[in-house]
Parts: C-alpha cells; sequence; structure tokens
C-alpha cells in the first residue's frame, strides 16, 4: 500500500495505491463553515446533484447509467466535521482489469457531469424537499434513534455545533430554486476541496483525467476545525413514551480533543470502560447482572464527550446508572487490573490494524492526513496505544465528569 | 486439500475435511490485515424440535436456535469471548430463519482463534445458572425489537402470508417461550443440530493455506457421533395467503405500505432453486427496482418517496419477496402497486435492459469480493446447496432473457398480501 499526494490547479489529491481490493473510488469533498442559514439549501442542491444531470435528465436515466458502469456506485453526504461542512461525492466502481470495457473515463465523465452539468429544476427540488422533510420523520419511528437526537439537542443546546448536517427541518419549506443555485455557486467557486482516490490504478493516467475537469483553482483546506467547548452539567432529563424498554444516554465531559496528548490515553480509557463486549460496562451491567441486551460508550474526539448509550426495563435504570458512576470511580481509583487494559488495548490495536482493511476509511485516513498532518500508516498510533499505563488512564479518567443523563421510557406509573 | 482457481477474479478457493467430517473452506485474500472466520450449523428459528435415538419426535420451545446462540459461548461457567481479546479476536453470532452462524474477525493468531472457535462450537458447557441469567438479557433484546415499528410491520405481514409455518415465529422466540426454555432443551437441539458432517467452517485470509488446514487437523477435536436428529421442517403450508389486507397502528409520524408476495420455492433440486431465485431477483429489479419505469411513475404521483426498496428471501423452506415504502397516501400507494403487480403477467423485458442488468450483475459480484464479512456470509449461503458461491456469477450470466421473462407467471394476486401503516 503506497500513499501520495500531489495538487492539480493547487487543489490536493491524495491517492491509496492498493492491489487489495477489486473496487476502485474517487472521492471529492467539498468544505464550508457548518451554518444553520444555508446548510438546508446546501444539502438539497447535494440531493439534485445526486438526482439527475443534464445528460441523464431523469432519475431513471441515472440510474440506468450507473448501472451499465457495471454497478458504479454513486454516494453524495452531507457531514459535518467539527465546526465545518463537507459536501461529498463518492463513486465506486470495479476495477476495469475485471470488466471487459475500460471503465475509468466513463466514471470521471459521470463525475465531470455530476458536477459541473447540474439540472436544477423545481419538480427534483420539491421531490428532494419531501424527502428531507420525511426524513425528519422517520427520525421519530426508530426509537433508539429519536431517543439519541433528543439527548444531543440537550446536550448541544447552544453549542456550535447543534446544527444537523443535512439541515435545520423548519427551512426546508423556504428553500426556492435560487438558494440552491446560489449554494452550488459557492461550492463550485468558492469551498476548498479535497480529491481521494484509492485502488489499484495508473497514477499519471488519473491526473491527467482529472485535470480537464473543470474545477476552480485550488484553495487552502480548513486547518481550524473544532472548537473547544465547556460543555456545563445539567439537571437529568426523562422524556416519555409508551415503549417496552428505557432508552438511557449518559454524557461523560473529558475535554480531550483529536490530536490532544491524550487522545491516545482517551481512546484506550474508553475501550477500558465501554467500547465493546469486553469492556467494564458490558461485562457488569450485561454478563453480571443481566440488566440490559447491549451497553456501550463511544467517544467523539471533535466534541470531546463520551456518550454511554443501553436499553432496559425502567426500573433498571437507576441501578444501572449507580453502576456506571461507580465504574467510572473504580478507573479512576486504579480499581482495575491490568489484563483488563491489555484487553482494552488490543481492542484498540485491532480496530487500528482492521481500518486498513476498507477502502472507504483509507480514504478517511487521508483526510486525516490532508487536515490535521496525521501520518498515514498505522505504526506511530500502534506505539501510541502500546504505550498507554494504568497510570495514564487513571490521570486521565480523574479528568472526566458525568455532566448528564437522558431517559426516553415508559411513565413511571404506565407499566405493571 | 483441494484448490479452485478462479482466475478471471483472481481468487483461490482451498477446501479440506478434518478428520474426514468436518468442511472447512479457505479463501485466500492477500494483502488483508484481518482474517475472517465463520462457522454455521443447520439451525434457525424455523427448527423447533428433534428426533431422539427410537425416532420419536420431541418439540421445543420456540426460540431456542437463538437462546443457544448466546449460550455457545459459555465454557465452564466462564464467557470465552475474553479468550478471544486477548488474541485481537472479535467474536459475534447471530440467528437466522434456518441458520446459526458464528464468527469472529482477528488480526492476530488465526490458527488458534480457528481452532477455539470450532471448540466453542462443538463443546459449549451448559450451566442451570447461565441459562436462567440469559433470559432477562434475551427479554431485552425481544423488547428492542417490540418498540420497532419496522420490525413490527414485518412481523405482522409475514403472519399475514403464512397459515402455519414457523417462519411466521419470532427468531427470539416470545416473552413465556424464552422464559421456558431449560437447559436440557438447549443440551438436545446442540446435539441434534451441531453436528460436524452438517457445519461449515469458511475462512478468509491472507495466511498461509498449507499450515492452516495442518494445524486444524492436528488439533481440533470433533464430537462423538450422535443420537439425536435434526426434524425435517416442510411444513404443509397452503401457496395463497390467510390475509390480503390489513391495517396496523404503528408509533411514526409517516404512513407507509408494505406488500408481500409468497412463493413456493423449487425444494429438491438447489441448482434450480438458485437460478430461480437469481432469475426471479433480476426480474424484480428489472421492472420495480429503482431504475425502472414503475418507479419513477410511483415517485411522479408522490405515492411514495425514496424509501422505497425490494427485497427477495429465497430458501428451501420457504419464499417470499417484500415491497415496501413510506408513503403520504399509502391508500393510492397500495392500489398503484396492486395494479403493476396485476398487470405484471404482460410485461415485456427489453433485450438492452437485460445486458445492462448483466454488466451490473458483474460489477456487483466483484465489489462484492472486498467485503470479507458479506463474501463469508454469501460463500456459506450457497454452499449449503453445495454451490460455490464464485460460480453463481456464471449460472447468473447464463440465465437466459426467456426465463426471466417467465418470472412474471409467478405473480399470483391470491398470494400478496399488503399492510397498511398508519401513525397513531
Amino acid at each position: 500500500m503506497e500513499f501520495k499526494t500531489t495538487t492539480i490547479k493547487d487543489i490536493p489529491i491524495h491517492f491509496v495505491k492498493t492491489k487489495q481490493f477489486k473496487s476502485m473510488q474517487i472521492e471529492v469533498r467539498f468544505f464550508d463553515d457548518l451554518d444553520a442559514d444555508t446548510v438546508t439549501a446546501r444539502h438539497l442542491m447535494l440531493a439534485m446533484l445526486k438526482a439527475k444531470t443534464q445528460q441523464y435528465s431523469t432519475r431513471k436515466q441515472l440510474s440506468k447509467h450507473l448501472e451499465s458502469l457495471y454497478d458504479t456506485h454513486l454516494s453524495a453526504q452531507s457531514m459535518k466535521l467539527g465546526k465545518k461542512h463537507i459536501n461529498q461525492f463518492v463513486l465506486t466502481f470495479p476495477n476495469p482489469k475485471y470488466t471487459q470495457q475500460s471503465l475509468l473515463d466513463a466514471v470521471i465523465d459521470l463525475l465531470d457531469e455530476i458536477l459541473f452539468n447540474p439540472a436544477f429544476d423545481q419538480t427534483t427540488l420539491d421531490e428532494e424537499k419531501q424527502f428531507l422533510h420525511d426524513y425528519f420523520a422517520a427520525e421519530y419511528a426508530n426509537k433508539t434513534r429519536y431517543a439519541a437526537k433528543r439527548y444531543y439537542e440537550h446536550m448541544y443546546k447552544g453549542h456550535p455545533y447543534n446544527v444537523n448536517a443535512l439541515g435545520v427541518e423548519t427551512n426546508i419549506t423556504d428553500v426556492g430554486l435560487e438558494d440552491i443555485k446560489l449554494a452550488y455557486s459557492n461550492m463550485i467557486n468558492n469551498n476548498p476541496v479535497l480529491i481521494s482516490v484509492s485502488g489499484d490504478f495508473d497514477e499519471k493516467d488519473l491526473v491527467s483525467k482529472l485535470s480537464e475537469l473543470p474545477f476552480s483553482q485550488g484553495k487552502a483546506l480548513p486547518k481550524d476545525l473544532f472548537i473547544r467547548h465547556d460543555f456545563k452539567t445539567l439537571n437529568d432529563v426523562k422524556e416519555t413514551m409508551e415503549l417496552s424498554q428505557d432508552r438511557l444516554f449518559m454524557a461523560i465531559k473529558s475535554d480531550i480533543y483529536f490530536k490532544d496528548d491524550d487522545y491516545f490515553i482517551l481512546n484506550v480509557f474508553n475501550a477500558l470502560f465501554g467500547e465493546g463486549s469486553e469492556a467494564m460496562l458490558f461485562q457488569e451491567v450485561r454478563e453480571n447482572q443481566s440488566l440490559a441486551y447491549y451497553i456501550h460508550s463511544s467517544y467523539a474526539p471533535f466534541s470531546s464527550l463520551i456518550t454511554v448509550v443501553s436499553g432496559m426495563d425502567d426500573k433498571n435504570i437507576e441501578k444501572a446508572k449507580a453502576i456506571i458512576k461507580e465504574i467510572l470511580s473504580n478507573i479512576q481509583s486504579g480499581h482495575f487490573d491490568e489484563e483488563a487494559l491489555e484487553l482494552a488495548k488490543k481492542h484498540r490495536i485491532s480496530l487500528l490494524k482492521k481500518s486498513y482493511d476498507n477502502i472507504r476509511s483509507l480514504s478517511l485516513k487521508g483526510l486525516r492526513n490532508a487536515l490535521f498532518d496525521v501520518p498515514f500508516d498505522e505504526q506511530r498510533q500502534l506505539e501510541a496505544y502500546q504505550a498507554v499505563s494504568k497510570r495514564d488512564i487513571m490521570r486521565v479518567a480523574q479528568k472526566l465528569r458525568i455532566v448528564f443523563s437522558y431517559v426516553l421510557g415508559s411513565d413511571d406509573h404506565g407499566k405493571d | 486439500m483441494e484448490k479452485i482457481e478462479y482466475k478471471a477474479y483472481e481468487e483461490t478457493v482451498y477446501k479440506t475435511q478434518l478428520k474426514n467430517r468436518l468442511n472447512v473452506y479457505f479463501i485466500h485474500k492477500p494483502g488483508f490485515s484481518k482474517s475472517y472466520v465463520t462457522i454455521s450449523a443447520p439451525i434457525g428459528s424455523i427448527n423447533q424440535a428433534y428426533k431422539d435415538d427410537k425416532g420419536m419426535t420431541h418439540m421445543v420451545p420456540k426460540g431456542v436456535a437463538h437462546f443457544l446462540e448466546h449460550k455457545v459461548f459459555e465454557k465452564d461457567g466462564e464467557d470465552i469471548s475474553k479468550a478471544f481479546s486477548m488474541d485481537e479476536a472479535q467474536i459475534n453470532a447471530f440467528t437466522e430463519h434456518n441458520q446459526t452462524t458464528y464468527l469472529f474477525s482477528a488480526t492476530n493468531e488465526l490458527i488458534r482463534n480457528t481452532q477455539r472457535l470450532i471448540n466453542m462450537f462443538f463443546f459449549p458447557d451448559f450451566t442451570d445458572q447461565g441459562v436462567e441469567k440469559e433470559k432477562n438479557i434475551i427479554q431485552e433484546e425481544l423488547n428492542m425489537y417490540i418498540d420497532d415499528p419496522l420490525y413490527k410491520q414485518y412481523h405482522t405481514l409475514i403472519n399475514n402470508m403464512y397459515h402455519s409455518h414457523p417462519i411466521k415465529d419470532d427468531i427470539l422466540g416470545t416473552a413465556s417461550s424464552i422464559q421456558s426454555i431449560t437447559k436440557k432443551d438447549l443440551k438436545a437441539m446442540h446435539e441434534a443440530y451441531y453436528q460436524p458432517e452438517k457445519a461449515n467452517v469458511v475462512i478468509i485470509s491472507s495466511a498461509n493455506v498449507k499450515s492452516v488446514f495442518e494445524a486444524l487437523e492436528n488439533n481440533v477435536e470433533l464430537p462423538q457421533p450422535t443420537a439425536l436428529q435434526p426434524v425435517d421442517t416442510l411444513a404443509e403450508e397452503p401457496e395463497n395467503i390467510p390475509k390480503d389486507l390489513d391495517t396496523i397502528i404503528l408509533d411514526v409520524k409517516k404512513p407507509s405500505v408494505l406488500i408481500g408476495i409468497k412463493f413456493i420455492p423449487v425444494y429438491d433440486n438447489a441448482l434450480q432453486r438458485i437460478k430461480e431465485s437469481l432469475a426471479l431477483s433480476i426480474f424484480m429489479d428489472l421492472t420495480l427496482g429503482k431504475s425502472s419505469d414503475h418507479y419513477e411513475n410511483l415517485l411522479q404521483k408522490g405515492v411514495i418517496n425514496d424509501t422505497y426498496g425490494l427485497e427477495l428471501a429465497y430458501e428451501k423452506e420457504y419464499a417470499y419477496a417484500l415491497i415496501g415504502s413510506e408513503s403520504s397516501n399509502p391508500e393510492a400507494a397500495y392500489q398503484a402497486l396492486k395494479e403493476i403487480l396485476r398487470d405484471i403477467g404482460a410485461i415485456t423485458i427489453d433485450p438492452q435492459d437485460f445486458e445492462r442488468m448483466k454488466k451490473q450483475l458483474l460489477g456487483n459480484f466483484m465489489m462484492g469480493l472486498d467485503a470479507q464479512e458479506s463474501l463469508a456470509h454469501q460463500f456459506t449461503d450457497y454452499i449449503q446447496n453445495d454451490v460455490y458461491f464464485y460460480d453463481v456469477l456464471k449460472i447468473a450470466s447464463d440465465i437466459t432473457l426467456e426465463e426471466v421473462q417467465a418470472q412474471r407467471h409467478k405473480f399470483n394476486m391470491a398470494n400478496i398480501s399488503t399492510l397498511i401503516g398508519k401513525p397513531k
């Protein structure tokens, strides 16, 4: 596996050259500020680019064309990374050596068509607006997802990242075609761009083909991506809904961000605390106490929060909360054995090694390299995990504070 | 050791039989850090009985196959997942209607982890206390599904489509059946269904196959042949459906429509079954998929949205297709889809569309080989039918336009059930 970078018109391109996969991937990302006023039109614009183009003027025609390119997969996603909003376009297709026809020219032509020959019309906008309304409505249907949404709404109130990458539900209706065109023009003319290519390809050939696309002159990639936010302790919240199982969310404040000195230690802490099935939370809450089917914690390095998620009968919620607090306190005071720490490190190391087996995650590594100067190879990270000691874990754990707990569940008197 | 090279795909499959009893398949994937290994047994939620040494059939409570999946991880009263984790392996398992699969993905110690997986699979150590402790965990798993409107919809529709087939039952069982499961039920079903001759191991790895096979042959222990045997689950199920239209009230904001089409699967001939399922799948994609005229028309009428999707389940014991979407006007969506299905017998497939579909199949197949997980699961599914997954593309590309076209006669309005979901 070889990692290289170059530029076309000052636009950075990174190549991950590997013979490991049968597929290839070209990814284009446009960066903008995460802004509640513009995000809805920006997302709808992206959805419209994915729906049709001037040449493939209906959804059906574009779908058929993708199928004829040996099931080339087009994904267009709105994402947020810290305080930035990313419009991301990905084309995944089989390496042409397995198909009877040369595919690369056709795929680059399609990328050109999708990005630079849009077909914005009112009908498609209305359809996409309806789909987006429906998307937000569907968040209610999945109860764990809905509970997560409510949890984040409480937790992130007033936080600068508190904007959904897909838009603001109440702004959908007001978005008009002019807003879409403006969002498009802003993306194409003003946004910094990053291109990633992964797979087994001829680099020179690819650079020459990509150079023909009418990208604007490249702008510098954003370097300042996250905001350090002081999360305040909130009163616990319980919201009611008729459910068979209460959903529990707990927030732990760490103040440790991506690339901070303690970043790797906090990742090992999280593996010890709640990340996998060997973690202390799972072992105690599920295996020893049989309270829940699932319990896990996840660390979000751009907001610094650790979130614990579980689901259980309402009568067990308080008990589980007490166990979670006790486990955190045990780690803070060093009440865990070296074997558990060893397992946590192995868990992180194994996840890291596996992440090189997936073409999508290779492109993410390229992104991190471009934005944060993180080395592409795994060696430095492996060493960082291996070096974590019990004392490090205790020191970092002592910085952590539980700041909020949220429960979505039945009325206490609603159950027999 | 048998070696089959698929030069067009640059893939190689090796096969051996441990102690002349347990089939092991090894797919060589150079360059991958991760090895992915599965072992599967032909027992799922539809298997609810075993035969004793006198040929007597004994029924067990619903949900035993899934309960077993939870308890096979227990060894000497201890959960053995820690031993896997120490060797950089993460284990998991899942139960389907007709199969249970245990798996791990590991970045180290492939041989030791594989031996441990096989040993765990054949020699679990159930305790009464362990069985009792698991009941609440499984109940919570069931509660999680019960709160899911999509699951409720699926479960209700399947029950409206089948009269007495065990596919009607929840994979997890019911609250009361879970409580009634005993150590004896688990042991008996384990003995009857977890037999080396009926299990398959699939290894996907960059490791040296010869050393893996040799180590397994030398170190793996297999259980003695058993007195208990599986019971064939060919249910007496009429071709028609018990209920053609139903409405369910769900805790959602948007109404929906879900249509189920029941087919009679080819039972005896595995190759024919695979051909039929592929032809049906191609037919449905061409006529009802996202590049079809019907999809575009339904969208234009505003009766579906982009959640619209198709699914085909085609097994030896059951076959059905599902078509579903959220809908602002589910009655209109139902009427429109009903008309499409009623007239489907008159559909003519354009040869150009058919050729395009073949390209799509090839691309989809090739790219699918990059994901070790789905490759292992597909490989396992087909091996049950004595077909190598790598041969499926050939089978698919040999299917003719006429064979696909003939699928239009499989859609019988008497076998179609619709469920409309409405918000509270």
